[in-house]
């Protein structure tokens, strides 16, 4: 049995995570009925640090440490295991499916401190011996794989760890591997166009819901790995954003980006195309750097600054990115609102951060043209809603996933300014997608027939 | 120089699955713990169960109101608790009570049905004034209708 005094965490007076692995360790010694282990992450707790400060993050800190120890049995141990990890492990027996639950209730209730409410968001993941692990490190591990598995999915979930989430654990370390590998070639000039062929875009259109006409693409990343196949961007860009490597992807994609558009625009002769770049919250953690590589990007490509738009998500615009914002439309550009209604839905956001354009996620047309009223009715109403939310802010209205005549013909009339989706094209590469230009109606001559 | 005070609003749901002479018992209870905290920490309020509801104000000092909030927090007799307001007050509305009983209701007071849907619905700092007035009114007529609860 181990003697030694424990170590308490200073701001909390919670366990160390070192004195917590020696008291889990010590569990799987002197009880012969095995223990459990339940991880929690405080979700984006670098914001509330930076929205109320250091001192105030301590308390909010405190305030969910006593919460996790009053939702804990007198038997658990509790241990602070970074700035936002806390791990509690309980002997077995106790209802650990029943304990989580406790403890995330009482962790997202409102926490007042120096006369701020805040409310956290928290993810528990469970590790329990002697089948996900049976000695310590194996059942943390264990724990510390089930909540990583969350963090990909959704907040404010509790998950059980299972074998196969260590072998997507594995897959994503060997990904991560090959994306930085990958990246040490794009970063040298000299091998640039090797990285490039490895990496490439593909470009989506999007057309006016009244005449049909493209007006702009938009320009998505694929990556081609050469042993793996397609690898998604869904895959990808988080494990990018994550090991820090999207300041220069993303600087990579807006250089293509800027130099295919002016090459489409040249080809076919069109001086109204637009040319849409997501960014990266990542990327706008520096920057400075971002409105470098912008200015650099139309320079190279001679690509007048109205006919590049960058599309931000509603996750980044939570930022303070006021200052940034107004960076980018000084320079000319122009700015789009990506995926609205999927994460705040903040009108403020729309109203104050001056965007040109905000994009109504796909996930709000899929029922248009379901046959039960009352199911597509949700979908109508939200249509109109966000149409008119853009009418009145005098904000261009996209709609994405448009895949048939019925979703199109009701944008239409809802007075939806735009659409995008499989029933104008799926996203095509450089080449085909300049094919398909060619043989469709654009904005710009559409504008010249009927001057 | 006196001291900043401050008013905390918050509404939720009650987890008492018992009949209504239990709760009344259960409501009691709660009351008489909180008078005491309330009035070691010269913090007043009023508490109103409704329906199923929960609608509890908290006047007093900075850190005394956000310790007491933070234990009610950790208590499990209520849950989706949503914060109606939190503002610095010039005076208090319930300077009398340390805890002052609203009522104890099967059905929702209908001046109060018009801000309480849910919630969730509820954020906007005009119905936490809103809330507080229609409170300080039922106050009235419930000590009408009761004997006055014992003030500390």
């Amino acid at each position: 049995m181990n003697t030694a005094v424990p170590q308490l965490d200073p701001v909390t007076g919670l366990l160390t995570r070192d004195s917590l692995f020696t008291k889990i360790a010590s569990l799987f010694e002197e009880h012969s009925d095995k223990p459990a282990v339940l991880l929690l992450e405080v979700h984006r707790f670098k914001n509330i640090n930076d929205g109320v400060g250091l001192e105030i993050g301590d308390q909010v800190i405190r305030r969910i440490a006593q919460r996790i120890k009053t939702a804990a049995p007198a038997d658990a141990c509790v241990g602070r295991v970074g700035g936002d990890g806390f791990a509690v492990a309980v002997p077995h027996g106790n209802d650990i499916q029943a304990l989580a639950e406790m403890i995330l209730d009482l962790c997202r209730r409102p926490i007042a401190v120096h006369g701020n409410i805040v409310l956290v968001e928290m993810s528990i993941g469970v590790a329990k011996s002697p089948d996900d692990g049976n000695n310590a490190i194996d059942l943390v591990h264990a724990a510390d794989i089930a909540l990583h598995n969350i963090k990909c999915s959704r907040f404010n979930c509790i998950k059980r760890f299972d074998p196969s989430m260590k072998d997507a654990a594995q897959s994503r370390m060997s990904l991560e591997n090959d994306l930085r590998f990958s990246m040490t070639l794009a970063e040298p000039e000299l091998l640039k166009a090797l990285a490039t062929e490895q990496f490439e875009i593909h470009y989506q259109p999007l057309a006016h819901t009244e005449n049909q006409c493209i007006i702009g693409l938009e320009a998505l990343m694929r990556w081609n790995h050469p042993e793996r196949g397609r690898v998604s961007p869904e895959v990808f860009i988080p494990v990018a954003e994550e090991i820090g490597l999207m300041d220069v992807l993303g600087g990579w994609v807006l250089n293509k980006a800027c130099k295919d558009a002016a090459y489409i625009r040249s080809e076919l002769a069109n001086e109204t195309l637009t040319i849409s770049v997501n960014i990266s919250p990542k990327q706008f953690d520096n920057a400075d750097y971002l409105i470098k590589q912008i200015n650099r990007a139309l320079k190279e490509s001679q690509l007048p600054a109205e006919a590049l738009q960058l599309e931000i998500t509603e996750s980044t615009a939570y930022k303070d990115l006021e200052d940034i914002l107004a960076d980018i439309k000084s320079i000319g550009c122009q700015l789009a609102l990506d995926d609205f209604g999927t994460g705040y839905s903040s009108l403020n956001l729309l109203r104050t951060l001056s965007f040109d354009v905000a994009k109504l996620d796909k996930s709000f047309v899929e029922q248009l043209g379901n046959p039960k009223e009352e199911i597509a009715n949700a979908d109508q109403i939200m249509v109109k809603t966000f149409e008119a939310v853009c009418n009145t802010l005098k904000i261009n209205s996209v709609v994405e996933g448009i895949e048939t005549q019925t979703q199109q013909r009701f944008l239409q009339e809802a007075g939806i300014a735009c659409y995008q989706g499989y029933l104008v094209s799926k996203p095509l590469p450089l080449e085909q997608c300049l094919d398909m230009l060619r043989r469709s109606p654009l904005q710009g001559e559409y504008e010249r027939e009927n001057a | 120089m006196t001291q900043q005070l401050y008013s905390i609003a918050y509404f939720s749901h009650a987890n008492l699955n018992i009949n209504n002479q239990a709760i009344d018992t259960e409501i009691e209870q709660i009351l008489s713990v909180a008078r005491q905290r309330n009035q070691a920490h010269q913090v007043t309020g009023a508490l109103l169960y409704s329906d199923g509801f929960f609608i509890q104000v908290l006047e007093g000092q900075l850190q005394e109101v956000e310790d007491i909030f933070e234990s009610i927090q950790c208590d499990t007799r209520h849950r989706n608790i949503a914060v109606l307001h939190y503002n610095k007050i010039d005076q208090r509305s319930f300077a009398d009570w340390s805890m002052a009983l609203v009522g104890i209701q099967t059905h929702l007071d209908s001046g109060l049905k018009k801000l309480l849907v849910k919630p969730e619905d509820i954020t906007a700092t005009p119905v936490g004034h809103e809330l507080i007035e229609a409170l300080v009114v039922l106050l009235g007529k419930y000590q009408d209708t009761q004997e006055k609860p014992s003030v500390d």
